[in-house]
């Protein structure tokens, strides 16, 4: 994981759908509870929400005593998890446990007092302690509605997921002003009968590549955490960095800020000429193995599906068909194909009725190739 | 990755409700009597008809059934209400059962675990397999469908004498009759001309109760199948009128009503419930739950219901999407007020549809990492259903793979397995879903509901529909080369024993030749044969399906190949079924969705679409079809007849787009060109129809060599064909009507014509396969060159015989066979022609074809008389003696005659008088044989039949004006009365024939001092027999010389006078008049051989007989011989005679190909 992957408010940058989002929960006519947060991996959906989760509680400025202003819940849903395969299906009860008393009752103490009685005994199953806490909440009448946001599902298998929405989020949606914000990849869903219902389709919101001017803000807040004494790179200058690329649009958060944490800590070099295709591709292998906090990459990257990844990008349109896969030489069933699905780098998009790389991978490919291919000549 | 579990479309252990109906058809089985009583379940699809029979099935006993769904508790167990016999479901979705052959052999598979036998049944269909197999004469098959037929009745009346018989028959609007629909509303098509239909087979035995004492349940789609119901419904009507015992039960299932749609959540979510205890899974306890909700969720359970109008296979579609779906829809959480007044409008609840539909295409289809989505996802492209091997070589083969190399994922194959067959509590295997259909053979399909939903679905914008379109080619092609494979595998496997066959074939002795049969195999490997060519038919029907599916214009080659090489093979149902695919695929409302064919003005211009365009040209065809199915029926007035009234219901026709396009050229020359064959094999007005084709070829050649913006014939408004999609098809009627054309020239003698209209033929349909066709024009031609005395007709025939080998036909390849021995009786090549003719005689007869049984039988008789001559000369090793090899002839010619006289083959008369004239020719060369003095008897009675067989023969031809014959038989006359060594009546009846302008006209005479006739007439023959003639005439001259020459030297019998006998000889005037008669036919005999052929065979016979009257000669008769000869070819210009010359490449060229 690299230092400026960990949250920080001040680095955040707003986007459209954050005060859309903002709305919504506080929308009395609202008739779901549960709303969910798609976009591909590495699109700032975690930022997203704990971006949210800050402002909803009033406390972006860290420095100051920590006083929230509305109960809000932040769920990682793979830490409630029992990851030994061997296990099963299973949750973590240290983890879980861990959880209710530092991110729900330390949290829920602030409005409502009475939920420190509660017990929080690994004897019992974790969705009746939810429930006494959410209806020790709900007794307590809090004139806000609560928020729980929950990230991290859509890595989880399918059993897992569903143990996770039954035993620890459904509980919490039996009680009317409670809102819960879900984010995963659009192509996930939810399996808990009672969040499915609650789950509007209309209501879900999709993160929208980065809007351009926010590329500035992004890398002035970037260069000003990171790199403050960086000259050769700044917002005067930044245009010419973005020219450098010629399909990557600088709408992926994830990959704008490690291309600008590249180019700033390279001097000496022309900014037209400071990305390389080593950057590139350096940039392509984060993105999609993006390693947790132990460094282990969330998913294997084989050479082939760089590779295949390649040819997609430089062969195919920004959507396609299956078929257009196979006439490249990839079948559907391939394990390299597979991979590219399940690391949910390609899916399949309702929308447009045909299958595509996740935005901002797809371009990045194609500046790597082009790069390479110039490097050659 | 989320695993769908389809939950809502699992079968329900109870059905839901259906009660009224369950008691309907219990009542049918288990009341007392033994009525015929039919139970007609209509409903839409999707309304649950199949899984209404399935319920009665199980419930009633069926053994198929029990066996899938375990026992039924006490109170759905019928088995105690009476003995009932139920067999296992025929689902006539599987286009073998349109026809009545396999559809009875499919009620006995369906009975076959039941106490029930059809022994004898098994018999006869088990001979009339094999004919089909070997490809018997159209009325041997007929002949033994029709005893298999009988048996299977009379068996099947012995059965129902016990027990009462259930057969359930789903998917019946399947059987509609694929022909144009003002065909049968206007009476051209009768139920007699649709004998062999399983729709008219059935609708019979109801109207006579051929099936006593049976519940017969027959489920199906009322507007599709309108046409079948209306049938079954008139015949049922029949029965009654008749007094006969049947019955009719009419059932129409409607959709659940909003408390059916409560009941099916209720079992839905009990289901459930029961499988969340008994696995203790979270997942089924959470379904269990949403169910449960929905059945106390009023609101939401009447807005399900309104959505899809209470259709029970969309509920469950709907309802998977509210369990596993991406979301729910949006459209699921209106309010029932909304609902309800959306659904007045059919539009607007259309749209609402396909926007709930849009989220379980994705969920059952789209999921790109989930193999069940890509399981269905190649299931829905394919209507056929397909099997694992399909399924692993369409979701693992790259393209362009071939099958034959392709080495299968074993994992894959080891999932697939796991998907289609492994029983497991906790995920259904996918044949336990209702949106699955198991098909015939171990295949899977989906719910035709299904392919529906989804292809309007993808056909509502132009990219999802084309990338649709894509995707499906890509399919289509696998399965095409799948299909391909394992026809050709089979085809191996065929090839294999035919030519293991031919080569256990023993040619001992000509004086046997009758006697060769092809060995005698034991029932099993009967059994072997059968099933593989059943397979290689299978799969070409498999191939022809998805090239169909992949190009839609293939119509125009690919379909139109295997229809003739099936009609070609006198295999009628073979013919209908490949047609019933055709239009399957062409019909097919949601695979044609997504054809794309290429956009053609002209079509556009009339307000159609491409596709409208093809399917109309479809309908027309069926016309066609059904005057060649008459033709192959040898119902020749018959098709002439259809042929006319259905000219005069075009004229009738109103829409006048309609008019035009029934009257096109092209339209109306495709009808015409099979009435005029069925003219010419009848055999009369046989000029008439060659004319009337030779316009039709002239008027379709203008269309194929014009392009497409060119208008051809302004009066009709109809313009050329060049890269119009019809245009191959185009090109294939007139290699048709060119090879009706040839063959009907070919009776009449015209030979240079019927070469000249073969050669065309071959040019038309060169570089389009059409092997079938092109292997019989092939065969025609050869035929026509060596009547023409051209020797490379042999090579050709070869040609011929090597494509029909490769097709397997075995009747074509007997007919090449044939033809091969005549060419060799023709080039006087006993020796090779009496094996060729024994191997198609050994075929004809294991295939029971009386037509070229009697054909090889003239064609062996032909060689043996040769050969036994040759034998009593001592010229050859033949073996076996003279008398023996004559006796086989006779016996042969014996046969034949019967043939064309007794059997389904006497209609054509112009084989009875072939067959006539080698019998007289037969008994006309046994009297050489025949010592006259010694066996006096035998002699006159030889004598008297061949005068007897060639009279017969004249008086035929001449009653039906064919001259070839005539003059042959004539020809042959004359030559009987100087074997029979009447030199007056020979020379008589040879000056009789020379005579006669009607067989000889007078220009093809050679005349004293004049230029010779052209070689380039068209009647060939006539040169033929004029030089036997000759031939005759001087023999009988050579043979009155001799007896002057013997008078005059009697009376000097010393050595001594030996100059003097010579000298009064050469002063003899009479004997100087034979010797020069004798040289001057010589020279006529040779000339006209000469104008035949320049290769004839017959002039080394001439110059055979030549050579051993003048090896004796003396000096002085040869000089004098010489010295007529010599002036005699002065006097007919023989020197001018200007032959055909072989030598020539162009000819060749042209003569062979067409080319030119």
């Amino acid at each position: 994981m690299y230092p400026w992957e960990a949250y920080q408010f001040r680095l955040y940058v707003e986007r459209p759908e954050f005060s859309r989002l903002l709305n919504w929960i506080d929308d009395g006519s609202v008739s779901k509870q549960v709303t969910s947060l798609v976009a591909a991996p590495s699109n700032g959906k975690t930022w997203f929400l704990l971006a949210v989760r800050d402002k909803l509680r009033g406390v972006q400025n860290s420095n100051a005593p920590y006083s929230p202003k509305r109960l809000v819940i932040f769920c990682n849903a793979p830490v409630l998890i029992n990851h030994d395969q061997s296990a099963g299906a299973a949750l973590n009860l240290d983890g879980v446990t861990k959880w209710l008393e530092q991110d729900v009752i330390i949290e829920s103490k602030h409005f409502c007092p009475t939920v420190t009685s509660i017990i929080l005994d690994r004897g019992r199953e974790p969705a009746a302690i939810v429930t006494d806490i959410v209806n020790a909440l709900a007794a307590h009448k809090l004139p806000h509605t609560i928020v729980v946001l929950v990230d991290g599902l859509d890595e989880l298998s399918d059993a897992q997921a569903l143990l996770v929405e039954s035993q620890i989020l459904e509980p919490f949606i039996r009680t009317p002003n409670i809102r819960m914000i879900i984010a995963h990849r659009d192509e996930h869903k939810l399996r808990n009968s009672t969040l499915r219902r609650n789950n509007g389709d209309q209501t879900r919101l999709r993160l929208e590549p980065l809007p351009l001017p926010s590329v500035q803000e992004q890398f002035q807040k970037f260069k000003d955490a990171f790199h403050p004494s960086a000259t050769h790179l700044t917002n005067t200058n930044l245009q010419e960095l973005c020219k450098s690329l010629e399909f990557y649009r600088w709408d992926h958060p994830f990959i704008n800020n490690f291309l600008f944490d590249t180019a700033l800590k390279r001097t000496g070099v022309a900014i037209a000429q400071i990305l390389t295709s080593k950057d590139l591709d350096d940039c392509l292998r984060a993105v999609i193995q993006r390693p947790k906090d132990a460094n282990k990459p969330r998913f294997e990257l084989h050479p082939q599906m760089i590779d295949a990844l390649k040819a997609i990008a430089e062969k195919l349109s920004d959507d396609w068909t299956l078929t257009d896969l196979v006439n490249l030489g990839y079948q559907d069933r391939d394990p390299i194909t597979q991979q590219l699905f399940s690391a949910g780098i390609a899916f399949y998009n309702p929308q447009s009725r045909r299958y595509q790389l996740a935005d901002g991978i797809r371009e990045l490919v194609r500046d790597l190739i082009k790069k390479e291919s110039e490097g050659k000549a | 990755m989320n695993e769908p579990l389809f939950a809502a479309a699992r079968r329900t252990s109870v059905i839901v409700s259906r009660e009224k109906e369950l008691a309907q058809i219990q009542d049918a089985i288990y009341r007392p009597g033994n009525e015929l009583r039919v139970v007609l379940l209509k409903a839409e699809g999707g309304f649950g008809k199949s899984r209404l029979l399935e319920e009665v099935l199980w419930r009633a006993g069926n053994p198929q059934a029990r066996q899938d769904f375990g026992v039924p508790a006490p109170e759905f167990d019928w088995t105690k209400l009476g003995d009932a016999i139920v067999a296992n479901l025929i689902d006539l979705d599987d286009i073998r059962l349109h026809t009545r052959g396999f559809f009875m052999r499919q009620v006995r598979e369906a009975l076959r675990d039941t106490e029930l036998t059809f022994a004898r049944y098994a018999t006869e269909d088990s001979r009339q397999r094999r004919l089909q197999v070997q490809q018997s004469d159209y009325a041997t098959l007929q002949k033994a469908a029709k005893e298999a037929e009988d048996q299977f009745l009379e068996d099947y009346k012995i059965n129902a004498q016990t027990k009462r018989i259930v057969l359930t028959l789903d998917t019946a609007e399947r059987l509609a009759v694929p022909t144009s629909d003002w065909l049968l509303q206007r009476g051209l098509i009768t139920t007699a001309d649709l004998f062999f239909t399983t729709q008219n087979w059935l609708a019979e035995q109801i109207a006579k109760t051929c099936l006593p004492n049976t519940t017969l349940i027959i489920a199906g789609r009322p507007g599709e199948g309108k046409q079948f119901f209306e049938e079954i419904e008139k015949a049922i009507g029949r029965a009654k009128q008749a007094n006969q015992p049947c019955e009719e039960i009419p059932i129409n299932l409607e959709q659940f009503s909003l408390a059916e749609t409560h009941q099916y959540f209720g079992i839905l979510a009990q289901d459930w419930q029961k499988q969340a205890q008994d696995t203790n899974s979270l997942e089924a306890k959470n379904i269990a739950q949403v169910f449960s909700s929905l059945v106390g969720d009023n609101d939401r359970l009447k807005v399900l219901w309104l959505y899809t109008g209470g259709q029970p296979v969309r509920l469950s579609l709907y309802a998977d999407l509210i369990v596993e779906g991406r979301t729910i829809p949006e459209q699921l959480d209106d309010s029932p007020e909304q609902v309800s007044q959306l659904v007045q409008n059919a539009d607007a609840l259309k749209q609402a549809r396909l926007k709930i539909e849009d989220a379980f295409i994705t969920l059952l289809f789209e999921d790109p990492a989930n193999l069940r989505s890509q399981i269905l996802r190649v299931l829905v492209r394919a209507p056929l259903g397909l099997n694992i091997d399909q399924l692993l070589f369409a979701l693992d083969a790259p393209p362009g793979t071939n099958p034959k190399e392709w080495q299968p994922n074993p994992e894959l194959r080891v999932q697939l397995n796991r998907e289609l067959f492994t029983l497991d509590p906790k995920l259904p295997n996918l044949r336990q879903l209702s949106l699955i259909k198991p098909r015939a053979k171990d295949r899977i399909g989906l719910q035709d509901e299904i392919y529906r939903i989804y292809a309007e679905f993808k056909d509502q914008d132009p990219q999802p529909r084309h990338d649709e379109h894509l995707e499906r080619k890509s399919l289509y092609t696998k399965l095409c080369d799948w299909a391909a494979w394992h026809q050709e595998t089979w085809e191996r496997k065929r090839a294999l024993f035919q030519a293991d066959d031919e080569q256990r074939l023993r040619f001992d002795s000509p004086a046997t030749a009758l006697s060769i049969h092809f060995r005698t195999i034991s029932m099993e490997e009967q059994n072997d044969r059968v099933n593989i060519v059943e397979n290689i038919r299978e799969w070409e029907l498999e191939h022809l399906h998805y090239h169909l599916l992949h190009d839609p214009y293939t119509v125009n080659d690919a379909y139109f190949d295997l229809a003739e090489e099936r009609w070609l093979a006198n295999d009628e149902e073979g013919d209908a079924i490949t047609q019933a695919v055709m239009w399957r695929v062409i019909f097919d409302p949601y695979a044609s969705k997504f054809f794309e064919l290429p956009e053609r003005p002209v079509v556009r211009a009339r307000h159609e679409t491409e596709l409208q365009a093809l399917r109309r040209a479809v309908v027309q065809d069926s016309v066609v079809r059904w005057i060649a199915r008459f033709v192959l029926r040898k119902n020749l007035e018959r098709a002439n007849q259809f042929y006319n009234v259905v000219e005069q219901s075009i004229k009738q026709l109103s829409n006048p787009i309609e008019k035009h396009s029934w009257q096109h050229t092209f339209a109306f020359s495709d009808r015409m060109c099979w009435r005029e064959y069925a003219r010419i094999l009848i055999g009369r007005e046989m000029i008439d129809a060659i004319k009337e084709l030779e316009r039709g070829v002239q008027d379709c050649l203008k269309l194929v060599e014009a392009d497409q913006e060119t208008v051809v014939f302004p009066e009709r408004e109809e313009n050329g064909f060049k890269q119009h999609p019809a245009e191959k098809r185009l090109r294939r009627l007139i290699a048709w009507m060119y090879n009706w054309i040839g063959y009907g020239y070919t009776q009449l003698g015209y030979l240079k014509s019927a070469n000249q209209a073969y050669s065309q033929a071959l040019w038309n349909m060169r570089d389009a396969g059409y092997d079938a066709q092109r292997a019989t024009t092939i065969n025609n031609l050869s035929r026509a060159l060596s009547d023409l005395g051209r020797q490379r007709a042999r090579r050709l025939c070869l040609d011929g015989l090597e494509i029909r080998k490769r097709q397997g036909a075995n009747i074509p390849i007997a007919y090449s066979w044939n033809t091969l021995a005549l060419i060799d009786n023709d080039q006087i090549r006993p020796d090779r022609a009496w094996v060729e003719a024994a191997t198609a005689l050994a075929y004809f007869r294991r295939a029971n074809d009386p037509r070229g049984w009697g054909l090889a039988l003239i064609q062996l008789g032909e060689a043996l008389r040769r050969l036994a001559y040759q034998a009593h000369q001592n010229q050859l090793l033949v073996q076996g003696r003279s008398e023996d090899i004559f006796e086989q002839a006779e016996l042969a010619l014996q046969e034949a005659i019967e043939l064309f006289t007794n059997s389904p083959a006497a209609s054509e008369i112009v084989r009875r008088i072939e067959a006539y004239i080698e019998m007289g020719c037969i008994q006309r060369d046994r009297i050489r044989i025949i010592d006259r003095e010694k066996y006096p008897d035998e002699w006159r009675y030889r004598q008297r039949e061949a005068s007897s067989h060639l009279n017969q023969a004249i008086q035929l031809a001449r009653e039906i004006n064919l001259k070839r014959l005539e003059l042959d038989a004539r020809v042959d006359f004359g030559w009987l009365n100087y074997f029979r060594q009447d030199l007056n009546a020979a020379d008589q009846t040879a000056r009789e024939i020379l005579a006669d302008r009607r067989l000889v006209p007078e220009d093809r005479l050679l005349r004293e001092y004049q230029i010779p006739p052209s070689a380039e007439h068209d009647e060939a023959y006539v040169y033929f027999q004029l030089s036997k003639l000759a031939h005759l005439r001087a023999r009988v001259a050579m043979d009155c010389f001799l007896e002057r020459v013997k008078e005059i030297e009697a009376p000097y019998p010393s050595p001594a006078d030996r100059d003097k006998r010579h000298q009064l000889v050469h002063d003899d005037d009479q004997a100087q008049t034979h010797l020069h008669h004798a040289a001057e036919n010589y020279v006529l005999a040779s000339g006209y051989s000469h104008l035949f052929s320049v290769r004839s065979v017959a002039l080394s016979v001439i110059w055979d007989t030549m050579y051993n009257y003048t090896k004796k000669f003396n000096r002085t008769e040869l000089a004098d011989f010489h010295k007529y000869v010599c002036q005699a070819r002065e006097k007919y210009n023989a020197d001018k005679i200007v032959p055909f010359n072989p030598a020539n490449a162009d000819e060749f060229l042209r003569a062979s190909f067409g080319v030119g």
